[in-house]
């Protein structure tokens, strides 16, 4: 039986606003609200969708989003998998846990001072005589592949990973699964790729999608280390709402309903084939 | 069958919400909030009241200034408190805009620190109370014959906007990296190639300022004066896109970003990584030194033809909940006193508004008396390169284009 108050409550308290929001936003990128609409009019729409930049934006921000899923979860992986002997001390997952605590400006700032061409780690490079100029310092800030980002990103994601990855280990009784394979003849090796990585992916699939979709929406790190001329979509949107033209406001809005439908239908296609996967 | 109550129920719920908050733009009322005021009323009035500003607070000079001497000063001559959040230009802009959107009739924010672009977006939406100078009995004092404090950006204040500080756009180099800094826009071209990956322009408020500092240079100072012009726009963009493009590989970066904040620009300057960094304000580097941020060996220059040289204003909210004692709070920060103690290089250093000829002999020699730069060169010395500034559609498409026209490139 469903009980009707909660549902009553989650309804009005998050699927209203929600739907309210959405409402707005349309009606704004139709111009039929804002202090300087003119009436219906689909130009912001017709803006955004002619204007390649929204496309490499889009296109950008779910690569740097596939790239830090990929890399921490792997990371996450061989920690987890690697340590398994220190499961059983509490104090294992209080260290995972301190690299989450920092805000993401934080490590982006940090990044920032280690990693620039004038950072740490360049002026330890030219130190140890590695490089005559520090501008032979590969920069991870402000580059074209969002090098930088990636590494803010990777830095927190390693550490939410962990910390699940390692619940789950205990929870799903990884170390039971990996004996009867090994029982049965597996070797070590085979039985961790073919039944504790798959049964720890299959067991965080919601948690990996939900933090790929907070990696491609986050604002602060790219906007403290991410390239001016390869934007994420976030700042796309935002450079669009911040316009000296007031009249760009409406294509933010457009940047942010086409962004969030894009979003939507890879997440329901992903959804979908893991659901195939799985019967 | 399904049961689809809870659906429809969010649906219902969620357009009676919707359609209950469009409105009808309000129409700015007819009467002038100012008429009648008298002032010894107003002072009287607002003692025990609070004011809120919304203004940039990224140097943490202005703040102590706000804060140790502007904030206790209200409260202890006016009974005024003084709350300062932070919001610069498109923030400010976008809270009056959600509040107008909202029809919000007594907004957050009483008065803000506004100038240029802002002013015309402000205006542009409504969102200013009025014409409100002529009631301030300091704006006797201010220099309203100056053009660089009239005009703010091409555009006649007209009384909507209070003028308090003046600044000049210079470039800061380090004279021990930089014996020799570029003594022109045009010999900037050359130092851009025989320092590679050390130069670079912003893409925010002062990098725009810098752009349109040399559109001017090419142009010729006053061609581009007066309301926005297309053609010439297109004209003179079109030969400085070219020469950043040529310029582009030997840029930081290559060109292919640019810092989106001052504040990079700065710590990347102070880190070594550049060897320029820039100001609207032509006192910072005397400050910045003092506060050991930049190395003693910093200095400002002025590039030829010039940079410009513009004021920054303080207005009122049109839905200000307290705009009578916005008003004895902007008296104060335009009094004699509030702005001999602003232009203090190691308080501020911003440039007065008042015409020292008008003030009382006292006051005028204590401003005559203020010590002279160590750092910054003195205001009289680059007062012939100042240009005015440009109208503010130039900004708008400066803004678009760097982007367009010369990172996509």
């Amino acid at each position: 039986m469903v009980h009707r108050s909660p549902m009553l409550l989650f309804i009005i308290v998050v699927l209203v606003p929600i739907l309210l929001g959405f409402l707005y936003a349309v009606a704004y990128s139709l111009g039929l609200v804002g202090v300087l609409s003119e009436g219906f009019s689909g130009r912001a729409w017709l803006a955004v969708w002619g204007d390649g930049r929204f496309y490499t934006s889009i296109l950008y921000s779910l690569v740097i989003g596939a790239v830090v899923l990929l890399v921490s979860v792997l990371i996450a992986l061989c920690i987890v998998l690697g340590l398994r002997s220190y499961h059983r001390f509490r104090w294992f997952d209080l260290v995972l846990y301190i690299p989450m605590s920092f805000p993401a400006m934080v490590v982006a700032f940090v990044v920032f001072l280690f990693f620039t061409q004038s950072g740490f780690w360049a002026r330890f490079a030219y130190a140890a005589g590695l490089i005559e100029d520090i501008s032979q310092f590969p920069s991870a800030v402000h580059d074209p592949f969002g090098a930088g980002v990636i590494l803010a990103h990777v830095f927190l994601a390693t550490s939410f990973f962990s910390v699940l990855f390692s619940g789950l280990y205990q929870r799903i009784r990884i170390d039971e699964k990996l004996a009867v394979s090994q029982n049965l003849g597996a070797s070590r090796f085979f039985a961790i790729r073919s039944v504790a990585v798959p049964a720890l992916l299959q067991a965080s699939v919601s948690n990996l999608v939900m933090y790929f979709i907070f990696v491609v929406g986050s604002y602060e790190i790219p906007l403290l280390l991410g390239n001016q001329k390869n934007r994420m979509i976030t700042l796309e949107a935002m450079h669009r709402f911040q316009h000296y033209d007031l009249g760009r406001i409406s294509e933010g809005y457009v940047v942010a309903l086409s962004f969030a439908a894009a979003l939507l239908f890879v997440v329901f296609l992903l959804f979908r084939s893991l659901k195939r996967m799985s019967v | 069958m399904k049961n689809n109550y809870p659906f429809f129920w969010i649906l219902l719920i969620s357009f009676a919400g919707f359609f209950s908050s469009c409105k009808e733009k309000e129409i700015s009322p007819a009467s002038d909030p100012f008429e009648g005021l008298v002032w010894e009323q107003v002072e009287q009035e607002t003692r025990s009241s609070t004011v809120h500003m919304m203004m940039w607070q990224g140097d943490p000079l202005i703040n102590a200034y706000m804060k140790d001497y502007v904030a206790p000063t209200l409260l202890d001559r006016y009974g005024i408190t003084l709350q300062v959040s932070s919001g610069q230009g498109k923030d400010i802009v976008n809270h009056a805009l959600s509040e107008i959107e909202a029809g919000q009739k007594k907004g957050a924010i009483d008065m803000v620190w506004i100038n240029g672009e802002t002013f015309f977006q402000l205006k542009q939406i409504q969102a200013l109370k009025g014409k409100f100078t002529k009631l301030l009995p300091n704006s006797k004092y201010i220099d309203w014959d100056n053009p660089f404090i009239k005009y703010d950006f091409q555009q006649e204040i007209d009384g909507m906007e209070c003028p308090w500080g003046n600044v000049q756009l210079s470039f800061i180099y380090d004279q021990n990296r930089t014996p020799t800094p570029p003594a022109s826009f045009e010999a900037l071209e050359d130092f851009i190639r025989q320092n590679p990956g050390k130069v670079t322009i912003p893409s925010e408020f002062t990098g725009m300022t810098i752009l349109k500092s040399w559109l001017i240079a090419l142009a010729g100072q006053g061609t581009l004066d007066g309301a926005f012009d297309e053609e010439k726009y297109k004209k003179y963009s079109a030969v400085l896109w070219t020469k950043l493009r040529e310029l582009k590989p030997f840029l930081w970066k290559e060109g292919q970003s640019v810092p989106n904040n001052l504040a990079q620009v700065h710590q990347l300057f102070s880190a070594g990584e550049l060897v320029l960094t820039y100001s609207n304000n032509d006192a910072e580097v005397e400050n910045k030194v003092k506060q050991g941020i930049f190395p003693a060996s910093a200095r400002s220059f002025v590039p030829d033809p010039g940079t410009i040289q513009n004021s920054h204003y303080l207005s009122i909210l049109q839905n200000a909940p307290n705009y009578k004692a916005a008003l004895v709070v902007i008296n104060f920060l335009i009094s004699p006193e509030a702005q001999l103690e602003k232009a203090k290089a190691d308080v501020w250093g911003d440039g007065t508004v008042l015409k020292t000829s008008l003030l009382p002999e006292e006051m005028r020699s204590k401003f005559d008396a203020l010590a002279n730069r160590e750092y910054a060169l003195n205001r009289a010395s680059i007062q012939s390169k100042a240009f005015a500034e440009l109208a503010p559609e130039y900004m708008i498409r400066l803004y678009e284009d760097y982007r367009t026209q010369f990172l996509e490139q």
